[in-house]
C-alpha cells in the first residue's frame, strides 16, 4: 500500500499507508495525527487540514478554485506548496508522497 | 492552574452525548491535559460520525449502505486512553451526589460531567399525535434515520418533504437524483426564508425546480390519510390540492435536549445556558454544541447555534475549561451546504440585517450576499465563491470589534 509521510510541527515524522482513494486528511485523521483537524470532514469548507507539499508536487491534480479560496484564509502562512490535505487523494503515483503538517489549523 | 483542577484533572471526566461536540470535548480534553478517566455514552449503536454526509453524499450513493465516516479513527480511543460506551442512555444526573444513572438501572459516579447532547427533530402536530409513528414518516439525524430513507428511494416513488430548510433542500437534491419524484413544502413564501436574503432562496428555488424538485411556498399540511398499514398514503395540502405519497420526510428544524439538564436543576433558556467557559449553571457541569444557549461576544446577545463549527469550538473552549489555560478568541460561527454541484458557505448570522449587497453577481452561479446592520457586516453567504466567504470572516471581525 502507498504510504505517505507527514512531517509534524513538533519534528516528529510519522509514515502512514494510505489506500488509493484516501485522501491524506482522512488518513491522518484516523492515525491519530492530531496536527492534522479537518473539522469539515474533507468538503473543503473549513482549511483545517492545511499541508506544504515536499514530494510529487509536479504530479498533484491543479488546485480547483474553491480550494485555492479556502487556503487564502489559512491560519498558517499560505506557501506556493500549500493544498488542503483533504483534496489530496491517494493514487499508485503518489506513493511516497511526504507532506509537512502547517503548525496552526484553526 | 488552581488547585481544585489540579485535582480534577485526575479525576472522572464523564461526556453525555457521541456527536461531534462530544468526541471532539473528549479528545481535545485528553490533548489539553486531562489525566483522569475519560468515558463517553453515547445512546447510538456507532462510534461518533460526521453527521453533515446523512443528508448529502450518504444519501446520494447507489451502492449499498457504507459505514459511518467516523469523526476519529477507531484506534484512537484505545490510544488516547478514551472509553467509548455506546448504546448507554442516561435517564437521570444527581448534581449533587455527581452520579448519573444510565439504561434504568447503571449508576456512574463523575467528577466533570459535559452535556454534547444536541437535539432532536421537531416533530409535525399532526404526527406527534399519532399513538404509533408511520414508519413512512422520516427525519434525519442519525444514521439510523439516513439509512432507513436511503431504503425508500426507488425510481418513481413520490417523496414529500416538508420544511425548505438546509435539510430538506439537501435531502430534495439527493432524492430527485435518486429518481424520486420531490414535492417540497414550506410554510414560509420561500425557502430557506428564516436564514437568508430572498436573492439566495431564488438562487436555490430554480437550481431544485430545474431538476424537477416541485415546490409549494407558503403551503402547509391540512391533513393525512393513512393506508391499512398505518403508513401516510395521502397528503392533503392547504392550497386544495392532494397527493399520494410514498414517503415524508420532516425537516422543520431542531428541538434542544434540555431535560435532562433541566430535571437535574440546571439553567434553561433557549437551550442549556451556559457562560463563556461553557459552565452551566452547576460549576461541574458543562455543556456545549448545538443543545447550549451562550452570549455571542460578536452580536451581543444570547443565542444557539446549530452547527459543526461550533460544535467543535465549544468543544476546544470546555477542554480549556476543564484543563486550565486560555481559549482561543470565539470565531464568528460558519456553516455550510452543498446541493447539486453548488457549494453554499455562510458566515455569521444574519438575523437583524438593515440591508443587503449583492456582489460578483456576473454569471449568476458564483456570488455572495452581505448583510449589514446599521453599516457594519454581520453576515456573508457565499455561493460558489470560497474567497468571499474567507474574506467576509476577517472583515465581520474587523467590523464588530471596530
Amino acid at each position: 500500500m502507498p504510504t505517505v509521510t507527514y512531517i509534524c510541527p513538533d519534528g516528529e515524522l510519522e509514515e502512514v499507508e494510505v489506500p488509493v482513494g484516501t485522501s491524506i486528511m482522512k488518513a491522518a485523521v484516523s492515525h491519530g495525527i492530531e496536527s492534522i483537524v479537518g473539522d469539515c470532514g474533507g468538503s473543503a469548507s473549513c482549511a483545517t487540514c492545511h499541508v506544504y507539499v515536499e514530494s510529487h508536487l509536479e504530479k498533484l491534480p491543479p488546485k480547483s478554485s474553491n480550494e485555492d479560496e479556502m487556503l487564502g484564509d489559512a491560519a498558517s502562512e499560505v506557501l506556493p506548496n500549500s493544498r488542503l490535505g483533504c483534496q489530496l487523494v491517494m493514487r499508485d503515483d503518489l506513493a511516497s508522497l511526504v507532506v509537512r503538517v502547517a503548525p496552526e489549523q484553526w | 492552574m488552581t488547585s481544585e483542577n489540579q485535582t480534577a484533572l485526575g479525576g472522572r471526566l464523564v461526556v453525555v452525548g457521541g456527536g461531534t461536540a462530544g468526541a471532539e470535548v473528549a479528545f481535545a480534553s485528553r490533548s489539553a491535559g486531562w489525566t483522569g478517566e475519560i468515558i463517553v455514552l453515547s445512546d447510538e449503536a456507532y462510534a461518533p460520525y460526521h453527521r453533515p454526509p446523512l443528508s448529502k453524499d450518504l444519501l446520494k450513493m447507489d451502492a449499498v449502505f457504507a459505514d459511518p465516516d467516523p469523526l476519529k479513527g477507531a484506534p484512537l480511543y484505545a490510544k488516547k486512553n478514551i472509553e467509548l460506551r455506546l448504546d448507554s442512555r442516561v435517564d437521570g444526573i444527581d448534581a449533587t451526589a455527581r452520579t448519573l444513572s444510565m439504561n434504568a438501572n447503571h449508576s456512574l459516579s463523575y467528577d466533570r460531567l459535559v452535556l454534547a447532547v444536541g437535539g432532536r427533530a421537531r416533530q409535525l402536530p399532526l404526527i406527534a399525535q399519532l399513538e404509533t409513528r408511520p414508519t413512512n414518516v422520516h427525519e434525519l439525524r442519525t444514521l439510523d434515520d439516513c439509512a432507513r430513507l436511503r431504503s425508500c428511494f426507488q425510481t418513481g416513488r413520490v417523496l414529500m418533504i416538508v420544511g425548505a430548510g438546509y435539510i430538506g433542500l439537501e435531502v430534495a437534491a439527493a432524492a430527485v437524483k435518486a429518481g424520486q419524484r420531490v414535492i417540497l413544502l414550506e410554510a414560509a413564501p420561500r425557502v430557506l426564508a428564516r436564514v437568508t436574503a430572498p436573492v439566495v432562496s431564488q438562487f436555490f428555488e430554480r437550481e431544485h425546480a430545474k431538476r424537477g424538485v416541485e415546490i409549494l411556498t407558503s403551503t402547509t399540511i391540512d391533513n393525512l390519510s393513512f393506508g391499512a398499514d398505518g403508513r401516510v398514503d395521502r397528503v392533503a395540502t392547504s392550497d386544495g390540492a392532494e397527493y399520494q405519497v410514498d414517503n415524508l420526510v420532516v425537516g422543520v428544524g431542531l428541538e434542544p435536549n434540555i431535560e435532562l439538564a433541566n430535571d437535574a436543576g440546571l439553567e434553561i433558556g433557549n437551550g442549556i445556558v451556559v457562560d463563556d467557559s461553557m459552565r452551566t449553571s452547576d460549576p461541574n457541569i458543562l455543556a456545549l454544541g448545538d443543545c447550549v444557549d451562550f452570549h455571542s461576544g460578536f452580536y451581543d446577545r444570547r443565542v444557539r447555534i446549530e452547527s459543526v463549527a461550533n460544535a467543535v469550538e465549544h468543544a476546544r473552549r470546555a477542554a480549556i475549561t476543564l484543563t486550565g489555560g486560555d481559549p482561543k478568541p470565539w470565531q464568528v460561527p460558519w456553516f455550510w451546504s452543498n446541493q447539486y454541484e453548488h457549494s453554499l458557505k455562510i458566515v455569521g448570522l444574519s438575523t437583524g440585517y438593515d440591508e443587503t449587497r449583492v456582489i460578483d453577481d456576473s454569471a449568476g452561479t458564483s456570488f455572495a450576499v452581505e448583510y449589514l446592520r446599521d453599516g457594519r457586516l454581520i453576515a456573508v453567504d457565499a455561493i460558489n465563491h470560497a474567497a468571499a466567504f474567507q474574506s467576509g470572516k476577517r472583515r465581520i471581525v474587523e467590523t464588530i470589534h471596530a
